[in-house]
């Protein structure tokens, strides 16, 4: 296991306590709701949170897949050009792919959590929201920041304890307040990390796209594939690049590469705003929940859809789909 | 985009989209070694940088992104005659110098 490194994504003190503390809140503050609320709100919530958070460890994973190409991308360009990409390069990256792989368990705790309150009934699934709680607050305290980063908060390990704390202590109550501010918290940590995920996916795709420009240079790309559309409704195989091919499809071929290049570039955008305003919008939900008010939306954020295309679509260097499976 | 990691970004994205033409404009295998060696700092540097928070209210992080903004119209401008491959690779050493002084900033 890696060491607890410096914080990635610097996050401050009262932030990570306030998402860590009262995350175990989040499991009591609903079982309260909707002991009170027995209410379409309630369970709306819950299910909100679910696919909300399901889509969230689906986009991270994304992200995984992403790291891990970078990884190959890199010892290309080294055999290719001769850049050096070493142990100390992959290990950086490693310990960045790790980190991601724990917020997306964060996430999928969180939809586990959450996939438990809608089956609130009796015993039974409160020992479940028990259950899954703990394990959420264990995901929190284990989360140290990407490598290279400032300190990350002592107070986030002591967190993840009161968490599991509140929990034994069915301190539903006070937890009321907590889950409005636990909602609000995830929301933040999005955002802020943002701009890192954005810069994650954009070097990786700058990367993959310079080292395509020096294939088709050296004429190590089969152009005929690109004669597909023509060929293939009558069942006829393109043809295998030639001199003469090279030099006639090498422009169309590089135009494709700037056509995908903003492509992929605009699908991510769109998937990270919109998984951003999704947390938003769950956030607000929550408080308007938290808050006694009846909320104005049950439906799910509309802007997970854009997050859910782009997992489904993931291709990657090493073969691997991301979409999450779990 | 925190302007750090944008600057930041923006240096090694440019290198990394010039990179094959610049080494081909190589003239010795001195002047290879020197343009890999920084591309590869350069590319830490955005990695660091990744990983960091950095303070862009932090006049420190200000003043050297603004300075890596000037490198950078230097390095544009460098980049459009390969044949001076010499003086590319001493207006690269710069910009990327300032990169990791600001990469360094602790968040």
């Amino acid at each position: 296991m890696n060491a607890r490194s410096e914080a990635v994504f610097t996050i401050s003190i009262p932030r990570m306590f306030r998402l860590a503390a009262p995350v175990l809140g989040l499991a009591a503050a609903l079982t309260l709701t909707t002991a009170c609320k027995t209410s379409e709100d309630a369970a709306a919530a819950a299910s909100q949170m679910t696919t909300t958070a399901r889509d969230l460890a689906g986009y991270y994973a994304r992200m995984d897949t992403v790291v891990v190409d970078t990884i190959e991308l890199n010892r290309l360009q080294s055999v290719l050009l001769g850049t050096t990409f070493n142990d100390q390069d992959v290990a950086q990256l490693k310990q960045t792919e790790q980190e991601i792989g724990k917020r997306e368990d964060l996430a999928r705790n969180l939809r586990d959590l959450s996939a438990s309150f809608t089956k609130l009934t009796g015993a039974t699934s409160a020992k479940e929201v028990a259950t899954a709680s703990n394990r959420l607050g264990s995901a929190l305290s284990s989360i140290s920041s990407l490598p290279g980063g400032s300190a990350l908060p002592a107070a986030l390990a002591t967190a993840g304890k009161e968490v599991e704390a509140l929990a034994q202590e069915h301190r539903e109550r006070e937890a009321g307040k907590a889950l409005d501010a636990t909602a609000s918290a995830v929301s933040e940590l999005f955002r802020q990390e943002q701009p890192a995920y954005d810069a994650l996916f954009m070097q990786n795709l700058v990367l993959a796209q310079s080292l395509a420009a020096e294939l088709l240079k050296r004429g190590w790309v089969n152009e005929g594939e690109l004669l597909s559309p023509i060929l293939q409704p009558f069942h006829l195989a393109p043809p295998q690049s030639s001199p003469e091919i090279h030099q006639k499809l090498m422009p169309y071929a590089q135009q494709q590469l700037a056509t995908q290049m903003a492509a992929l570039t605009a699908a991510e955008k769109k998937a990270t705003d919109g998984m951003t305003k999704a947390l938003d919008e769950m956030s607000e939900r929550i408080h308007q929940l938290a808050s006694d008010k009846a909320m104005d939306k049950r439906s799910t954020p509309l802007t997970l859809a854009d997050v859910e295309k782009w997992i489904d679509t993931a291709t990657s260097a090493v073969g691997s789909n991301a979409t999450d499976q779990n | 985009m925190g302007s750090s990691l944008q600057a930041l970004q923006d240096q090694y994205f440019f290198l990394t989209q010039n990179l094959s033409d610049m080494l081909a404009a190589c003239e010795t295998q001195a002047q290879r070694d020197a343009l890999q060696a920084q591309y590869v700092t350069a590319r830490r540097n955005f990695f660091n940088c990744i990983n960091k928070t950095l303070h862009d209210d932090d006049p420190a992080a200000a003043a050297l992104v603004q300075q890596m903004k000037t490198e950078q119209e230097n390095l544009k401008k460098a980049v459009t005659d390969l044949s001076k491959i010499a003086t590319v690779i001493s207006v690269i050493t710069d910009a990327v110098k300032v990169g990791t002084a600001l990469a360094s900033l602790a968040g």
